[in-house]
């Protein structure tokens, strides 16, 4: 699991602008409806990066001054991460709130990735607690999940079924169909 | 800019909550605070009754490296289950940890009583602007860590059962559900 957490200077009288922005980027609120799918439409990152587990952009103020703070928790190498960040349009316009130190201090997609990249612009943490294995991808977590919420489902209605159907319809779950194929 | 904001006005992303918390740290703190977080990195021992909550699912502390004063911790979490309750049953599970950690920070409380501790978390919360994570929808700290758990139990009755009979996939599926029931 790699992770980065870079903060970053915002230009000065940039701060509300910046914030309006980030608020605005669609996002995956509190679910709504019986089908607990969400009510307005996913992250633009979602999808376009590595797979990851937790991601956050926040404008925090350090000495009185507003830097944005970036952090994630992601599958795959950090340089790949970040790349794949530093070429949406989004994280484009997000930095070019930011000071990132240009020569004209123009934010495109590459001043952004050599920004983002250069390893000066990490921060470690030093201490993190996960109660999530570190070795477990996100695509593993959502097949163990998905494999739970298949089986929860079926042990319901298993009681109604004769011992016919219930081996039959256990082993025409999605999730055991993979286990019994290795795919 | 720091945000003052209402507990109303939380946010919670499909069923994660999500703070980010920036302290200034009172001086000649950050080596003791450094020597805490290593022997954080030795051991659960001192985490596990947090683990245990099946709430959090990541923490982080950083240390702003800057020269100027006051330097700053920041603290990031991500936990699902009760807003209202995160937050003062960290505290009362673990108040020799917060202590030991945000007791180097300028206006921490104390741990206990709760009611400070959860009003001063509120204070120095910035939220996110804009959070994201790609588990599907249904994953919380509790069911992803009952579905690690109940995996193997699936494989092992699945190896079990390949060619049996319907009688005797019956028979070890009643016997799965009994074990496998506080997974499910």
């Amino acid at each position: 699991m790699g992770q980065a957490l870079i903060i970053t200077p915002v230009r000065p009288g940039q701060a509300g602008a910046l914030n309006r922005y980030l608020a605005e980027l669609p996002r995956d609120v509190a679910p709504a409806g019986p089908d607990d799918r969400p009510a307005v439409p996913i992250s633009p990152f979602t999808g376009v990066l590595p797979p990851t587990h937790f991601a956050r952009f926040v404008v925090i103020a350090l000495h009185d001054e507003p830097h944005l703070l970036f952090s994630s928790r992601f599958d795959g190498a950090v340089s790949d991460y970040l790349q794949a960040l530093a070429a949406t349009p989004e994280a484009v316009r997000i930095w070019s709130h930011c000071q990132i130190g240009g020569r004209d201090d123009t934010v495109d997609h590459p001043s952004l990735d050599r920004y983002l990249c250069d390893p000066r612009h990490q921060l470690p943490s030093q201490y993190v607690v996960s109660a999530i294995p570190v070795k477990l991808t996100v695509g593993q977590i959502n097949a163990a999940v998905a494999l739970r919420e298949q089986v929860s489902r079926f042990a319901v209605r298993a009681g109604d079924l004769d011992p016919w159907a219930l081996a039959h319809d256990f082993r025409q779950l999605p999730a055991i169909r993979r286990l019994l194929t290795g795919s | 800019m720091r945000r003052q904001r209402s507990r109303s006005e939380k946010v919670t992303y499909r069923r994660w909550g999500a703070v980010t918390a920036v302290t200034a740290l009172k001086r000649h703190q950050t080596l003791r605070l450094r020597a805490v977080f290593a022997f954080g990195n030795t051991t659960t021992l001192a985490i596990r009754p947090l683990l245990a909550m099946k709430v959090i699912a990541l923490a982080r502390w950083t240390l702003w490296p800057d020269a100027r004063r006051p330097t700053y911790l920041l603290f990031e979490t991500n936990w699902s289950g009760s807003e209202q309750t995160y937050i003062p049953d960290f505290g009362r599970i673990m108040p020799v940890q917060w202590r030991s950690i945000w007791g180097a920070t300028t206006t921490f409380p104390g741990a206990v009583p709760t009611t400070y501790l959860d009003d001063w978390v509120d204070v120095i919360d910035a939220g996110v602007g804009h959070f994201w994570t790609d588990y599907r929808d249904g994953a919380t700290t509790g069911t992803i860590a009952q579905a690690l758990a109940l995996g193997p139990e699936v494989e092992r009755f699945v190896a079990d059962t390949a060619g049996s009979s319907s009688a005797e996939f019956h028979r070890r599926w009643q016997q799965f559900i009994v074990r496998a029931q506080r997974l499910l």
